[in-house]
């Protein structure tokens, strides 16, 4: 016994393991119980799409883009087509612009329901998840009749959106968001005050507001953190500057405030909603798309970089062009890339049953890490 | 000493008060409806604007190349030349497809149609090649 505590052991977590919702291979050094040391490997979903882009159209490049983050693909949508506008030099019709808005909030939603059920199968609860997932399906409902995918949306196109949402499906979306509260209080009843819940998340994987601006983490990671920095807010995009929303934020950085975080922020972008639908339904006549054809879209050379508050953080798409059909550079940034870099100062001093209790609260999602 | 005594029982009066919520809550779900469907036997509701296997309408193609041109997996529309009548024809290979749509909704001619077929699982890869001699 005493040589097994004395001596170090390598231990391998993933890359196929369920919690890291991906593959993502961890190498921890132990003693005993004890991380030492930490290191992600990164890279086992890589697809090349930054160099896919180079020899694709613009129109062609546009459905890969959803597959960057499978999750929450309208904000992905949103980064490299709000680039390639500005190139365009386009304004976008502002029914198209509530429609992008609405559409992001209900995927900002569906989005954190699954880090929900997820985060709680990690710790080993096994009853969320299924109430998450129900909530999380009719939204997935919502969206395949407005853009007749369930995940893999293409909706977006270059000066607008693809189709008017129907009043119908507008008044399905007001449904569902008039029940969310009741259906949500169960998932709040069973977690909320949860003595086994709060014992694993309160003051652990404590991630301070100046290391995680040293790591440059955004989104909820960040605002769990102290800081209140959403681009929702610091550089609107959109609409965001006519709309009324709070930026929800706590100070412990520790597990339990990032479940808090995201949340609050599931009821913030529940309020967005009902401002989108009320407007959208006060204006029913009005452009949603410019009427650009895909194959003749050439924006003059140029570079432009956009700025998209997604569900896990701040999406950059720096877009380079020479004035051909085809993009000479596209380079993402992905917010869970740097999450994913953070977990070398975070798990070290933590026990091994821990570890994915706090990855897991991070919201990462690996195909954005790698992409 | 006496005050952490009266904090472990606070907090185990606290836990176990909650356990007791939330085996409630999950209690009163025991008669609700089902959620999930039973696949196979009951078939889910396809929405109007579903992206399924893709078809061809032959009468209508013109061979134009506009969705081989938009297709961001490659290779999955194919322009031929056919052997009568010099007419320039799409064959589909639908193994490759990623269902994004960008075919279907940039055709001149409204040949390319999205249906609501998605049960593709075949153990034949030809079934999944669309050719115009078929």
């Amino acid at each position: 016994m005493k040589q097994c505590t004395k001596n170090k052991m390598t231990l391998n977590i993933g890359p196929q393991h369920p919690s890291t919702h991906g593959v993502l291979r961890i190498t921890t050094e132990l003693e005993g119980e004890k991380i030492l040391k930490c290191t992600p490997h990164p890279g086992y979903l890589h697809r090349g799409l930054e160099k896919a882009a180079e020899n694709r159209l613009f129109a062609q490049y546009l459905p890969m883009v959803d597959r960057i983050d499978y999750l929450a693909g309208f904000f992905y949508s949103q980064a490299y087509l709000s680039a390639t506008e500005e190139l365009l030099e386009i304004e976008l019709p502002l029914k198209a612009q509530y429609t992008r808005v609405l559409t992001m909030e209900l995927n900002r939603i569906s989005s954190h329901l699954l880090w929900l059920g997820c985060y709680m199968t990690d710790l080993g609860a096994q009853g969320p998840i299924f109430f998450a997932f129900s909530l999380r399906n009719e939204i997935l409902n919502i969206f395949e009749k407005i853009t007749g995918a369930r995940m893999m949306h293409n909706y977006y196109t270059f000066g607008g959106v693809k189709d008017v949402i129907k009043n119908d499906i507008l008044a399905e979306i007001q449904q569902y968001i008039e029940n969310f509260p009741k259906k949500f209080k169960i998932l709040e009843n069973l977690i909320n005050e949860n003595p086994i819940f709060l014992d694993r998340t309160k003051d652990l994987g404590v991630l301070n507001t100046q290391n995680a601006l040293i790591y440059s983490i955004t989104g909820p990671n960040l605002r769990a953190s102290g800081s209140n920095l959403d681009f929702r807010k610091e550089k609107p995009y959109l609409i965001y500057d006519k709309l009324e929303f709070s930026i929800p934020t706590a100070f412990e950085g520790d597990c339990y405030s990032r479940y808090k975080v995201r949340i609050d922020e599931i009821k913030i972008s529940l309020g967005l909603i009902n401002q989108c639908i009320d407007w959208l339904l006060a204006n029913q006549n009005g452009e949603i798309n410019l009427d650009i054809r895909p194959l003749t879209v050439k924006p003059k050379a140029g570079t432009a970089v956009s700025y998209t508050e997604s569900a896990r953080g701040l999406v950059m798409c720096r877009l380079v062009t020479d004035g051909s059909d085809k993009p000479q550079r596209v380079k993402w940034r992905t917010p869970s890339f740097y999450v994913v870099q953070v977990l070398e100062k975070l798990i070290p001093g933590n026990d091994l049953a821990d570890l994915m209790a706090i990855f897991g609260s991070l919201d990462v999602v690996i195909p954005e890490v790698d992409r | 000493m006496k005050d952490n005594d009266y904090k472990l029982i606070t907090d185990f009066l606290k836990g176990a008060i909650s356990i007791i919520k939330a085996l409630y809550t999950v209690l009163s779900q025991a008669f609700k409806p089902r959620v999930t469907l039973l696949y196979p036997e009951i078939k889910p509701e396809i929405p109007e604007k579903f992206r399924g296997r893709l078809e061809l309408d032959y009468q209508k193609c013109i061979g134009c190349g506009t969705c081989t041109k938009l297709c961001p997996a490659l290779n999955v529309l194919t322009v031929k030349d056919t052997e009568n009548d010099g007419k320039k024809l799409v064959n589909i290979d639908i193994s490759r497809c990623i269902f994004c749509g960008n075919c279907a909704d940039n055709c001149p001619k409204g040949a390319l149609n999205m249906t609501k077929q998605y049960e593709l699982a075949t153990n034949n890869k030809k079934d999944l090649i669309l050719k115009y001699d078929d």
